[in-house]
């Protein structure tokens, strides 16, 4: 068995679906999920808000958005601005979700970064911890996103 | 206990002693120096009265004188004159011997006797001065016939020492009130000093009780203080559990966090143990700790009994379970149990470390299994089945990646999932490699059970992709182990080894399944021209095999009993065989002596299954029954096992046997045989 569960991809999963029903009142779904093996490799789109763990846990979650996206998500704000400054906001917005439900869940012993965001794609995007890190691939009316959880037990 | 006691409140007794001797002492002198106070009252007045009678005595003489000049009656003054001698004489003896004496009431009292040296010379003198004049009066006291002369002598006498008799009374006087004074000085002083004593005493016990009352809270301090600094730091929960399984006022600051719930003195602790742990684990730390408070058991010998040691305990919705150890231990007072004394440790992180040891553990002993297998295993043939496995994987990965998210194709996509996952399980089966077979056949499991479901989540995806990390990691394991194991497999004829793997792989399954089927089965192998074929259709060949051995064994073959009740023998009998028919055309053909295949069981389940009417079941041909055999989720097993039943198997046989090219046969005779038979070329 893999050293994580679904239980714990799905904290942030969730967390992000989670947002996406409070904030615009529609939720997101799982569209696929799959593993970044061999020529597969994790989707970065647009933007992209990360955050690293330490202590029981290493490595780093991160969701990366589309730039339409995101911009869809700030209409449905009702957030007129959607400079990239805006849209950087916007996935460290969900980027601060992830930090907050993996800090409920997993409680001490694991340390969050400040959650962080790119703006196209990053060299730290490309660091792994896994052998295979796990994609997940979210709907949200007809765009997508992805959650990408790239974590090791120590 | 008594000494212990004494020893304690030792100054509280010195002090108390003291003010008990010191009052006796004190009621003692003070009784006894007012008895002496009004003896000498007494001896003052009667002192004085002999100063009176001294004079009584001489003016009754002078009297008794003049009347008998007179020659008038005298018997009044010569009364009087007794009166006054027996008065001044009893008197005079009372003060030199101590006697009872006519008091100045008339009534008999004890007069003391002088006691002081001045005392006895004063009461001296007087009675050289006294004996001889009552030696004088003795005549006029006998009888009133006395004569002048008697009377003149007295008279003389009394003029002469009656002025000394009346100052030495008087020195007597004042010598009594100076002794009185003294007495009453003495008094005066022993009650100052008593009082002094007792009100020293007084200062001395209150000194002694505030300085006890102030060290001891001192000490209370300093001990509330260390057990603050104590419960405060210790990372241990700690507390105190009553009779009525109630926490104690003080508890260590960590146990909130350890327990992870809000905690306050005297809160009931059953409901927040029923609350953490399982059913189970809380009935019996009830009985557990109802134990513990009763003095029948020792306390080390059900300290094994403990259920709350390294006890799962449950936390909020979504968050990891977590391991706590409860440690109980009697607090005695007076040698009756009055608490339990509790600790709660968290050993999540221990029972973590234990879980990851034990699964190195295991994942050696697995290792060293597979390295045992693999050394009789052709290492190309090993080869083959990683690369088949690497690419199932992969064609997984590929689907996941790319499938859309209608419940059709997710459906399709399980399909094909337990298609690819029951391949590897049946090659893992045949190279007996228990360790994928296993893994393929739990991944199977949770598939057939999302495919019953009837609706695939998201959330399932995500569960596939997480099993099939876990087959990624099997794979990675093995594969290391053969690539460490190159060159050992090599040597002898490939073909041999690899016709020879081949055969073991047919008998090894067979073996097994049969073993858990409880039926006794045998497998002749004709497979000689396999060696002439590509690997790759061989393999492919060796993947079909073991979908129909496992069939053939589970569905085919009969109990032992209900073959010799057919008049077979007990055993069955399975051929597989693989012949050049002519230039590059084959046959391979797997064949047993079963029951053969009941087109009217297959009706049957389909109907159950819902997938036709009965109508529909009944109105087709026995062909057409037989094509369902081949149709994903089909199954006529009753119990699903790693073997059978999972509707998986046919519909890899006829996948493989599609992309052979081939051709297959299905010929069955009830109660006889059924034999599936491929034709292809190359």
């Amino acid at each position: 068995m893999a050293d994580i569960t679904e239980q714990e991809i799905e904290v942030f999963v969730g967390a992000v679906n989670r947002y996406f029903a409070q904030i615009t009142g529609e939720k997101a779904k799982i569209r696929s999920s799959f593993l970044a093996e061999g020529e597969i490799r994790p989707p970065t789109y647009d933007f992209t808000g990360l955050i690293s763990l330490s202590g029981r846990y290493r490595g780093s979650i991160y969701f990366s958005a589309t730039k339409i996206m995101l911009m869809r998500l700030l209409l449905a704000m009702q957030e007129p601005r959607q400079t990239d400054a805006h849209l950087l906001d916007a996935v460290g917005e969900i980027a601060n979700t992830l930090a907050g439900n993996a800090r409920e869940h997993f409680g001490e012993g694991m340390g969050i970064s400040v959650p962080i965001t790119f703006q196209g794609p990053s060299e730290q995007l490309s660091t792994a911890v896994r052998e295979r890190p796990y994609v997940i691939m979210i709907k949200w009316k007809q765009y997508e996103a992805a959650v990408i959880v790239d974590i090791a037990k120590k | 206990m008594f000494w212990d006691l004494f020893r304690k409140y030792l100054a509280i007794f010195i002090s108390v002693g003291i003010f008990l001797v010191s009052s006796m002492f004190v009621l003692g002198t003070n009784i006894y120096y007012s008895q002496k106070i009004a003896e000498s009252a007494v001896s003052i007045n009667l002192s004085g009265r002999q100063r009176a009678m001294s004079q009584r005595i001489s003016k009754a003489l002078m009297l008794v004188q003049d009347n008998m000049l007179r020659g008038q009656p005298q018997e009044a003054e010569l009364r009087e004159l007794a009166f006054a001698v027996n008065i001044f004489d009893t008197t005079i003896k009372g003060f030199r011997d101590g006697d009872v004496v006519t008091g100045g009431d008339g009534n008999p009292v004890f007069l003391e006797q002088v006691e002081t040296e001045e005392g006895h010379r004063i009461v001296r003198d007087a009675y050289e001065i006294w004996n001889p004049f009552l030696i004088r009066l003795q005549p006029m006291l006998r009888s009133p016939d006395f004569s002048i002369e008697e009377l003149e002598d007295a008279v003389a006498y009394m003029r002469v020492n009656n002025v000394p008799l009346f100052n030495l009374m008087n020195s007597l006087t004042f010598e009594l009130e100076r002794i009185a004074d003294q007495r009453a000085t003495i008094l005066y002083w022993v009650q100052v000093g008593g009082l002094m004593v007792v009100l020293l005493n007084v200062l001395y016990t209150v000194f002694i009780s505030i300085t006890g009352l102030m060290r001891g809270d001192r000490d209370l301090d300093r001990a509330r203080k260390e057990t603050g600094e104590i419960l405060g730091t210790v990372r241990e929960g700690l507390f105190l559990l009553d009779r009525d399984y109630r926490l104690g006022s003080q508890y260590s600051k960590s146990l909130r966090s350890v327990l992870r719930r809000d905690v306050f003195p005297e809160m009931p602790f059953l409901p927040v143990l029923e609350e953490m742990v399982s059913r189970d684990a809380y009935d019996n730390a009830r009985d557990y700790i109802e134990l513990l408070f009763g003095d029948r058991v020792k306390e080390a010998l059900v300290t094994s009994l403990n259920p709350l040691n390294q006890v799962e305990v449950s936390g909020k919705e979504g968050e990891e379970p977590r391991y706590l150890n409860f440690n109980f231990h009697r607090v005695l007072e007076e040698g009756k149990i009055a608490h339990l004394l509790v600790t709660v440790q968290d050993v999540t992180e221990l029972v973590e470390l234990t879980a990851q040891l034990d699964a190195a553990k295991g994942q050696s002993r697995v290792e060293v299994e597979v390295l045992l297998k693999l050394l009789n295993t052709d290492a190309s043939v090993l080869r083959q089945f990683l690369d088949n496995v690497g690419k199932g994987l992969a064609q997984i990965n590929e689907r996941l990646r790319s499938e859309d998210d209608s419940e059709q194709a997710r459906l399709h996509l399980l399909n094909y999932i337990m298609r690819i996952v029951h391949g590897i399980k049946g090659e893992a089966a045949a190279l007996n490699i228990e360790m994928f077979e296993g893994y393929a056949h739990g991944f199977e499991r949770e598939l057939v059970a999302m495919r019953e479901k009837g609706e695939v989540r998201g959330e399932d995806m995500v569960r596939i992709t997480v099993l099939l990390d876990g087959f990624y990691e099997r794979l990675a394991s093995i594969t290391n182990i053969a690539e460490k194991m190159t060159g050992s497999g090599g040597g002898g004829d490939a073909d041999e080894k690899y016709l020879q793997t081949f055969t073991d792989s047919v008998h090894n399954l067979v073996s097994r399944i049969a073993d858990d089927e409880r039926k006794e089965v045998a497998v002749v192998c004709d497979l000689g021209d396999i060696v002439r074929l590509p690997r790759r259709i061989a393999n492919e060949l060796n993947s079909i095999t073991i979908q129909l051995l496992r069939n053939a064994v589970k569905h085919g073959i009969e109990m032992p009993g209900e073959r010799r009740a057919q008049g077979k023998p007990a055993g069955g009998e399975i051929h597989v065989e693989c012949k050049e028919v002519s230039r590059d055309e084959y046959e391979f053909a797997v064949r047993d002596d079963g029951r053969g295949v009941s087109s009217a069981k297959i009706r049957k389940e389909l109907v159950q299954k819902g997938l036709l009417s009965e109508k529909d079941a009944n109105a087709l041909s026995v062909d057409a029954v037989m094509l369902y055999l081949f149709e994903p989720g089909f199954s006529t097993a009753e119990e699903a096992d790693r073997d059978a039943g999972h509707g998986v198997g046919l519909d890899v046989v006829a996948e493989r046997i599609m992309r052979l090219r081939g051709h297959l046969t299905l010929n069955s005779k009830a109660q006889a045989f059924t034999e599936f038979k491929i034709r292809f070329s190359l």
